[in-house]
C-alpha cells in the first residue's frame, strides 16, 4: 500500500488504469461512506445502497480505461453513480420512494447523542423527502457532499450558474414544504 | 418569482462568494424587504441542518471485503486476458468450433449422453456471452488508443451497440475531450444515434459551448436536430447572434432553430 | 593563370553547393514502432518513404547568422531549441521521433524516413505552406490550420482536418481494416483510389458539392448526371463500393470534394 499513499485521486486513477487494481482500495475508503449516503438520500433502503456503491466501484475498476483526466475523479465517480441509479431503477422498477417511515425513524433512533432539535431534523429529512428527486440530488451534491458547483455542473450536463439556479429553486421547495409540514 | 439571474447571485450570498459592491447593495435591499430577510434566513437555517443529518451507516467492512473479492477475480481475468491476447477472439473461436464438434459426437454417436450434450450447449452459451462482454472492453480500451484511426474504428462498432450507460458515457468522453477533431466529429454523429437516452441530450447541448472546432460545433447542431432537442433552442439563437462564430455556424444554428421550433 | 582562377572559381561555387545544402540525421532506436510527430508551422516539408532505418533532414535554406548582440546566448522558439543545426529541435525516444520547429524563419524540408513509420503533422500558427508526403504505409494523421497537403503514393489510413487548406491523396491501395477519414472547412478534398476498393463510404458536403465516378451503392438515390464525374445526391452520400469493407468518410463545409478511380 506505500505505493498508494499520498497520491491524489487523479493519480490513483492512472495506477488503476495501468493495472495496479489495489489502488481502488484507497478511494473506496474515501468515498464510500459519502456515495452510501448518496444513496441512501436518494431513497434506496441500506442493503440496496451498499449494493449500489459496490456496483459504482465495480464499474470503476472495469472501465478504469475510460476515464480521462479532464475531469476530476469524483465528478467521473457521480456520473458513474447516477448511471448505476438509473439502471438499478429501470431494473426493478421499484416503488417510487413515497413511504419515507423508514428514514425518518433511523434518523429518530441514531440522534440521540446529538445536541440539535430532534424533531427538527426529522421534519427536515421528510421535506428533503417530499422534495422531486432532481431537486433533492442537487442539495444532497452540492449542500451534503459539498462538491463544487462546475463539478456539479460536469455530472449534470449543465452550466456553473444553471447549477447555481437548480439549487436556489431546490431550497425554494425545501423551504415551503418544510414550513407546511411545521403547520401540519 | 425570482428570477434565474436574481437566484445566481443569492446563492452567491449565501456562500458568502458575491462581490463587495454587489453585498452592499444586497444589504440595503435587505434592510427594507423583510420577505426576502426572512426567506433568506430560513435557507441558511435549511442548508445548515441538512449538514447535521444524521444518517445511518454502512456496514463498511463486509463492503471492503466484497471489493477485495472482486478485486482478486478482476486480477486473475487481467492475467488470463494477457494470456489469450492479441488472438481472443481466434482462440475462442476454435474453442468453439471444437466444442460444437464435441456436441455433434455426443449428439449423433451416445445417444444416452444426452445429458452432457445439454451441459455443453449451456457452457457454449456462456462462452459466447463472455466473447461478447470481452470484446465490448476491449472496444471500449481502444477508445485510448494512441492510434485516431483506431479511436475512429471503435466509434464505428459502439454506434452499433445497443444503448447503455456505458457506451454513452465513453462516447461523451471522447466527443469532449478526444485530441483529434475527427474522432470528436465522429463521436458525436454516433451520439446522435443513442437520442432516445435523455443523457445524450443534455451532453450535446453541455458539450457545443465547449467546442472550439466549427466542425465539431456542426456535427453537434446536426445531432440536436437528428433527435429533436428543442432545449437546445436557447444555446442554439445564442450562436446564431454570437458574431464571434463563423458565418457558416451561426446560419446552420440558425437554420436549425426553425426545424426545432 | 586564367586557369586557375577558373579553377579557383568552380571550387568556391562547389563549395557554397555544399554548403547550401545542410543535412541532419538521427537513427530510430526501436526497429518495431516508428513513428515521427512533427509540430511545425510556416515551413514546406516533403516526406518520403524510403528503406532504412533513420531519420534524415535536409534543407537548402540556410539560417541567418545570429545577430552579434546574442554572442553566447542559445536561440529560443516555442520552448523548442535548435539541435541540429538546421533550425529542428528533434528528440527520438522509443521509436518515437519528435520535430519541432525551433526558428522563426520560413523553412523548407526535405525528410527521408522508413516507409512503415506512422506519421503525425500539428500545425502550430497560421502561416498556411504545403505539405508533401509520399511512398508511406504507416498511419497518417494531420492536424492543419491553413497548410495544404499531398500525399502520394500511400496506404491509409489517413485521419486529417484542415481549416482552409486542401487534401489531395492519391491512395494506391487501401489499408482494409483501419478507417480513413477526412474533414475541411473551406479546402477541397480529392482523392483517388483503386479501382477494385472494397469500402463504406460516407460523403458529406455542406455547401459544397461532391463528384466521383465510382459506382456508388447509395442509400439515397443520386440524380443521375453522368459526364464523367458524377455529382452526388445533394452532395451527401452513404454507400458502398465493390460490396463494401473498410470506413471512408469525407466531410467538407463549404469545399467540393471529389473521388477518383485511380
Amino acid at each position: 500500500m506505500q505505493l498508494f499513499s499520498n497520491k491524489t485521486d487523479e493519480e490513483l486513477m492512472a495506477l488503476l488504469s495501468s493495472g495496479h487494481l489495489d489502488a481502488v482500495s484507497i478511494l473506496f475508503k474515501k468515498y464510500h461512506v459519502q456515495l452510501f449516503h448518496f444513496f441512501l438520500k436518494m431513497g434506496n433502503n441500506k442493503p440496496n445502497s451498499e449494493d449500489l456503491v459496490q456496483a459504482v466501484f465495480e464499474r470503476i475498476i472495469r472501465y478504469r480505461h475510460t476515464y480521462k483526466t479532464s475531469m476530476t475523479f469524483r465528478t467521473w465517480m457521480y456520473q458513474i453513480a447516477r448511471n448505476v441509479r438509473a439502471d438499478d431503477y429501470y431494473k426493478q422498477k421499484p416503488e417510487v420512494p413515497t413511504d419515507f417511515s423508514v428514514s425518518s425513524e433511523h434518523a429518530i433512533a441514531d440522534h440521540h447523542s446529538g445536541g440539535y432539535d430532534e424533531i427538527l431534523l426529522v421534519q427536515m429529512e421528510k421535506a428533503l423527502n417530499y422534495l422531486p428527486s432532481e431537486q433533492r440530488e442537487v442539495l444532497l451534491l452540492t449542500r451534503y457532499q459539498q462538491l463544487k458547483y462546475a463539478e456539479v455542473g460536469a455530472i449534470l450536463g449543465c452550466t456553473e450558474n444553471a447549477v447555481k439556479v437548480k439549487v436556489f429553486r431546490a431550497l425554494e421547495q425545501l423551504r415551503s414544504i418544510y414550513f407546511k409540514l411545521e403547520k401540519l | 418569482m425570482i428570477n434565474d439571474k436574481i437566484a445566481q447571485q443569492l446563492i452567491d450570498y449565501l456562500d458568502g462568494n458575491l462581490s463587495e459592491n454587489a453585498t452592499k447593495a444586497l444589504e440595503t435591499q435587505l434592510a427594507t424587504d423583510a420577505d426576502l430577510r426572512k426567506m433568506l434566513d430560513e435557507m441558511r437555517e435549511l442548508q445548515a441542518n441538512m449538514t447535521h443529518l444524521t444518517l445511518e451507516q454502512p456496514d463498511s467492512k463486509e463492503m471492503t471485503a466484497r471489493l477485495q473479492d472482486f478485486i482478486q477475480t478482476e486480477k486473475k481475468n487481467i492475467s488470463s486476458e494477457v494470456a489469450l491476447q492479441p488472438n481472443t477472439r481466434m482462440r475462442i473461436k476454435e474453442w468453439l468450433l471444437a466444442a460444437a464438434s464435441v456436441v455433434l459426437l455426443l449428439g449423433f454417436g451416445f445417444g444416452w449422453l444426452w445429458k452432457n450434450n445439454r451441459q455443453q450447449a449451456v457452457q457454449i452459451e456462456l462462452l459466447q456471452d463472455e466473447m461478447r462482454i470481452t470484446q465490448r472492453m476491449m472496444v471500449l480500451a481502444t477508445l485510448d488508443k494512441p492510434s485516431a484511426s483506431e479511436r475512429i474504428r471503435a466509434v464505428n462498432v459502439l454506434q452499433k451497440e445497443q444503448a447503455d450507460p456505458e457506451i454513452i458515457n465513453a462516447l461523451v468522453q471522447t466527443m469532449n475531450f478526444d485530441d483529434m477533431t475527427n474522432v470528436r466529429m465522429k463521436a458525436t454523429q454516433a451520439l446522435a444515434k443513442f437520442g432516445n437516452d435523455p443523457a445524450v441530450k443534455t451532453a450535446l447541448i453541455h458539450s457545443l459551448p465547449q467546442q472550439e472546432s466549427p466542425e465539431v460545433q456542426i456535427a453537434i447542431i446536426e445531432a440536436l436536430v437528428e433527435i429533436g432537442v428543442k432545449d437546445a433552442v436557447p444555446i442554439l439563437r445564442e450562436f446564431s447572434l454570437d458574431q464571434g462564430r463563423q458565418d457558416f455556424v451561426r446560419q446552420k444554428a440558425a437554420s436549425s432553430i426553425q426545424k426545432l421550433i | 593563370m586564367k586557369q586557375i582562377l577558373l579553377m579557383i572559381g568552380i571550387f568556391v561555387a562547389s563549395m557554397q553547393g555544399t554548403f547550401a545544402q545542410k543535412t541532419f540525421s538521427k537513427a530510430f532506436s526501436s526497429s518495431a514502432k516508428q513513428k515521427i510527430i512533427l509540430k511545425v508551422g510556416k515551413c514546406d516539408f516533403e516526406i518520403a518513404g524510403s528503406t532504412g532505418n533513420e531519420l534524415k533532414v535536409t534543407t537548402d535554406k540556410e539560417l541567418p547568422p545570429p545577430p552579434e548582440r546574442a554572442k553566447g546566448l542559445k536561440p529560443m522558439y516555442n520552448n523548442a531549441t535548435d539541435n541540429t543545426g538546421i533550425g529542428l529541435d528533434i528528440q527520438e525516444a522509443g521509436g518515437v521521433m519528435t520535430i519541432r520547429k525551433a526558428t522563426s524563419q520560413k523553412m523548407a524540408y526535405k525528410l527521408t524516413v522508413p516507409a512503415g513509420a506512422d506519421i503525425t503533422i500539428k500545425e502550430d500558427g497560421w502561416d498556411g505552406k504545403i505539405i508533401k508526403i509520399k511512398d508511406i504505409s504507416g498511419e497518417i494523421e494531420v492536424e492543419l490550420t491553413n497548410s495544404s497537403i499531398e500525399l502520394e503514393n500511400v496506404t491509409g489510413p489517413v485521419v486529417g482536418n484542415t481549416l482552409n487548406g486542401n487534401f489531395d491523396i492519391k491512395f494506391t491501395k487501401m489499408n482494409t481494416q483501419k478507417p480513413t477519414d477526412i474533414s475541411t472547412i473551406n479546402g477541397h478534398i480529392d482523392i483517388s483510389m483503386p479501382v477494385d476498393t472494397k469500402a463504406n463510404l460516407d460523403i458529406t458536403t455542406m455547401n459544397g458539392e461532391s463528384f466521383t465516378d465510382f459506382d456508388i451503392k447509395e442509400e439515397q438515390e443520386d440524380n443521375g448526371r453522368s459526364n464523367g464525374l458524377k455529382e452526388l445526391s445533394g452532395g451527401d452520400v452513404t454507400g458502398t463500393i465493390n460490396g463494401g469493407g473498410v470506413a471512408i468518410s469525407l466531410n467538407s463545409i463549404n469545399g467540393n470534394i471529389y473521388l477518383r478511380k485511380k
